[in-house]
């Protein structure tokens, strides 16, 4: 049985490619993220280590996140040489002034949280953006400094009323986020690039999470059938961890000052086919797809609008491959700890 | 996206609050094999309130939620099998999972209207399941439409697919049905439905209000009969739903045959909407306080009328019955109620 | 023991910071850390103004300190729980567990002999358990019960969202705690949460069916001793109906209003297990 870092670490081999053209990161000493503990986090030590393994660097990474519950899972087979901080962002109190490359993930990315606790989500988007530029402003090293945000601002769905009020929350926390830290490119020069992110899936994904991956899985695995609570028919741009990783890597090193990316994947697939694969990943004869009692309005698609060439990877990880790993990956490490 | 309406006929479940919870086997077993022939979309079986409520508190059911759920599971083929959960009397252990198991289609998972994030496991529970999952929010009346709305979102939040606003205690009136209805479609995109109570003859009406502003759920028992004084008769809405052509396929000769059954085998006492109903629902006051407020009043010697006023006035609710009597006694000193 | 007993809080939301207040005025307890993860939270901010010396470390601190502590208050989740526990066995810590974690066996200050010798993790059931098991086994003691039942009524106000989130465990300990200490074959907790504006007083009924004969002044005795018992350490807690014997079926109802230490005295359910627990941790100082 692999361990978990093993598990994820091959996956960076399909993406070789891109990794080989990452040479500015390779030259990084350090490499900052906050919310390391998180889906992107932990994504982005491992492909770090990957570097580290494969290139023979050196990069150590600085890692910042009030839980180190999955880090400590990968924690004693990483070689990279790390500090964690295990605080909440808005408590930080220094960041090392050897930081090459910032990535600034920290951030509840459950919508509904906004709905139960909005006050700590808003204090994580904005007063812990603020306090961590309050320490970032004598960074002189700093070559790019990356803001994960929501591509919901980029969606003219958005505008729509009738969307939850917790997801409303979310994408205004997000935005005042954004502005606070345009703002200070412009005021203490920080090299920004914000980059908006759509849905992803794979490893250290916890089961629980309300994605539509996740839910499939967790479905399957329990009742042994998969239910559609919508027509099936809006779209979803998923992407694998490892592509993320790779792509939000790239980003740092074309380092497009006071720009805005889109990270997601170029293919999109309909909730329906989603379903399908999903159900024929699993070896149960009589997986059934069942279709709800109620019909849904305004589904809405969630897929990038903007050309994303630029960003996008030579060979992405094919869909059905990623879900393959995904599912194994939960039945492997997670299955019975949820 | 077509918007049938689902409907839900709440006869063995509602209408058990009536009997105190003693339906028979027999009795679920006959309404099931004759409402199942009508085209009626969910039968709801079980305590009046809910899965696992059977206790002292509440009144002991005079067959288990399992023996009640299995004679109907079998005597459905046609219509889905539905059951109403309140987290805090049922849990997911004891009462879900045997639902689950029983092949129970939908579950329809209840609070008070202002405490929504307590069914969040349940509801989360029953989507792992792949069941059909609304959330219900009860005594509505007691907050805003918008406020409202933001329960509501909560439940949609968790994985409910549609809420349902409960007129509890018979309050509302069309143009108030209407005013929530509109509110909750504009600020959440679950479907909404709604479940009236006749205390001011207004179940029908109000019913109608409700789909005609977009609810795509709508509940009623046979002859209305309920607790009190009762809930939507089933078969005169739904008559007028397919007369407006808003329902297609039910037969209302089967409808109507199947509540005249359950009028002869279940129904002991036609509902009735007693002066006290009438007052009980203008103040907006929880059906249960009927009988307490009967008796303090008369211990007492003050009109029940006064006292039904003042607890609506301050927002009563269940289990504050010891708020009637404090009520009562100050309408008995100061000859009014208390004025804040 | 002739020094005071060192204890710990870990878990610095509402219960931990009532406990706080507890300890500070024990004559037996003295509170060496109050741990949590949050530096700026309400309970931690609070704790700094009283001078009790603090933690942001969590579990972290416990793991690494030198200070010597007798006994730990975990008042953070179940899951937490069940990791930071085997930190405290480790160390030797004795923990009341304020969770419905159920690691350590169920403890009700005037119904258990469980030394200290015996446990190390002492599971405080929940706030509907510590009000009616008291009463349930009052019941118990005159007559032999088949069914007992507890319905807890308390304020939206005071039910957090750990209690929201745990409503289940809630119930399922409650049951397991009210068949224990009665010998019933078969039990049922409710919990009902009240919206009301002012906010209500906790309220618990008890009722039960009796198999075979009770006699009523035995009963009534029975049941105003176990009131008096809790009452001793929790001022709040007071019989406001019954014990009636109707039939087979015997109901009284007690009511718990707070001290007011840090939450507001309709908060009675999170002040009466607090007060139980620190009843089980001056017991440490009698051992």
């Amino acid at each position: 049985m692999t361990d978990r870092l093993n598990f994820v670490l091959s996956d960076f081999k399909r993406l070789d490619a891109d990794i080989e053209k990452l040479s500015e990161i390779f030259m990084a000493e350090k490499i900052a993220i906050t919310g390391a503990n998180g889906f992107l986090g932990m994504w982005l030590i491992c492909l770090v280590e990957y570097i580290n393994r494969t290139k023979e660097k050196d990069i150590q990474l600085f890692l910042i996140d009030k839980s180190c519950s999955q880090f400590e899972k990968i924690s004693t087979n990483l070689t990279t040489r790390y500090e964690f901080i295990k605080c909440k962002i808005e408590s930080l109190t220094s960041i090392p002034l050897d930081v090459d490359f910032f990535i600034h993930a920290a951030g509840n990315p459950d919508a509904r949280d906004y709905l139960e606790d909005p006050l700590g989500g808003f204090s994580t988007d904005t007063c812990g953006a603020l306090n961590l530029l309050k320490h970032l402003k004598d960074s002189e090293k700093l070559k790019s400094f990356i803001f994960t945000s929501t591509g919901w601002l980029s969606s003219k769905e958005i505008l729509q009323p009738n969307l939850n009020e917790g997801l409303k929350r979310y994408v205004e926390s997000k935005e005042c986020a954004e502005r606070i830290i345009f703002a200070a490119s412009d005021q203490i020069k920080l090299p920004v690039t914000i980059v908006r992110l759509y849905s992803y899936f794979g490893p250290f994904q916890k089961l629980s999470s309300p994605w539509v991956v996740n839910e499939f899985v967790r479905s399957a695995l329990v009742s042994k059938g998969l239910k559609l609570y919508s027509s099936g028919e809006s779209k979803r741009a998923l992407m694998y961890g490892a592509d993320l990783a790779v792509s939000i890597a790239k980003a740092l090193c074309a380092c497009k000052k006071s720009n805005v990316l889109e990270v997601g994947s170029v293919d999109s697939i309909t909730i329906w086919d989603l379903a399908n694969k999903i159900a024929s990943i699993f070896d149960i004869s009589t997986m059934k797809i069942e279709r709800s009692m109620i019909s849904k309005d305004n589904e809405s698609d969630f897929v990038p609008s903007l050309e994303l060439k630029e960003m996008s990877l030579t060979k992405n990880t094919d869909i059905d491959s990623a879900l393959t790993r995904t599912i194994r990956w939960y039945q492997e490490f997670e299955n019975n700890e949820s | 996206m077509s918007h049938h309406l689902i409907i839900s006929d709440l006869t063995l479940r509602d209408g058990n609050h009536a009997l105190q919870h003693q339906l028979s086997l027999d009795q679920v077993s006959s309404y099931c094999k004759s409402i199942d022939e009508v085209g009626i979309d969910v039968i709801e079986v079980g305590h009046g309130n809910g899965l696992g409520a059977s206790s002292l508190q509440v009144g002991i059911s005079k067959f288990s939620d399992e023996q009640l759920l299995t004679t109907a599971r079998e005597s459905l083929k046609r219509s889905k099998l539905g059951v109403h959960v309140i987290p805090g009397f049922a849990t997911i252990k004891n009462d879900l999972s045997m639902a689950v198991d029983l092949g129970v289609d939908v579950f329809r998972i209840a609070c008070h209207c202002s405490e929504a994030d307590l069914t969040r496991r349940h509801i989360e529970f029953c989507r792992d399941n792949g069941k059909d999952v609304f959330g219900v929010l009860m005594m509505s009346h007691m907050l805003d439409s918008k406020e409202l709305a933001l329960q509501a979102q909560k439940m949609e939040s968790y994985g409910a697919e549609g809420v349902i606003f409960m007129d509890s205690s018979g309050h509302f009136l069309p143009e108030d049905v209407t005013e929530r209805d509109h509110r909750l479609k504009e600020l959440t995109t679950s479907a909404i439905g709604f479940h009236a109570h006749n205390n001011l003859g207004m179940s029908v009406a109000n019913s109608l209000a409700a789909v005609n502003a977009g609810a795509s759920l709508i509940d009623g028992c046979a002859k209305g009969f309920g607790a009190g004084a009762g809930n939507t008769p089933i078969e005169v809405l739904v008559a007028i739903l397919k007369s407006k052509g808003i329902v297609g396929d039910i037969d209302i000769d089967k409808l109507l045959y199947a509540t005249d059954l359950a009028r002869e085998e279940i129904i002991n006492f036609p509902s009735e909407i007693s002066s006290l109903s009438v007052v009980s629902g203008l103040s907006g006051v929880f059906s249960g306080f009927l009988k307490p407020v009967l008796s303090i009043s008369n211990e007492l010697d003050v009109n029940p009328n006064a006292v039904f006023r003042e607890l609506g006035r301050l927002k009563a609710v269940a289990g504050q019955e010891d708020l009637i009597y404090e009520v009562a006694n100050s309408i008995k000193n100061h000859g009014i109620g208390k004025h804040d | 023991m002739s020094r005071k007993v060192k204890v710990a809080i870990i878990g610095t939301g509402n219960i931990g910071t009532d406990l706080l207040i507890k300890v500070l005025r024990s004559e037996k307890l003295e509170c060496v850390k109050f741990v949590g993860r949050n530096s700026l939270s309400t309970g931690m901010r609070r704790a700094s103004e009283l001078g009790v010396s603090c933690s942001d470390q969590s579990i972290e601190f416990f793991k690494t300190t030198d200070e010597h502590i007798d006994v730990v208050f975990d008042a953070t989740s179940a899951s937490a729980h069940v990791t930071n526990d085997e930190v405290f066995s480790e160390k030797g810590i004795v923990c009341i567990d304020m969770t419905p974690a159920l690691i350590g066996p169920l403890t009700l200050p005037t119904l258990c002999e469980t030394t200290f010798k015996e446990a190390r993790n002492f599971n405080m059931v929940t706030c509907g358990g510590q009000a009616s098991v008291p009463i349930a086994a009052a019941y118990s003691k005159v007559c032999k019960l088949d069914y007992v039942e507890g319905i807890s009524s308390i304020a939206s106000r005071s039910a957090g969202p750990a209690t929201r989130d745990n409503l289940d465990e809630y119930i399922n300990t409650t049951e397991i705690a009210l068949k224990q200490f009665t010998n019933a074959s078969r039990s049922k907790a409710i919990l009902n949460l009240n919206p009301a504006s002012p906010p209500i007083d906790m309220q618990t009924t008890v009722r039960a069916l009796v198999n075979g004969y009770c006699n009523v002044e035995f009963l009534r005795q029975s049941v105003m001793s176990a009131v008096e018992e809790v009452s001793k350490f929790v001022p709040g807690y007071k019989l406001v109906f019954g014990p009636v014997l109707d039939g087979n079926k015997i109901i009284s109802t007690v009511r718990v209003k707070g001290n007011g230490d840090y939450l507001p005295s309709y908060a009675g359910n999170l002040d009466i297990i607090n007060a139980a627990a620190i009843s089980v941790a001056e017991k440490f100082f009698d051992q």
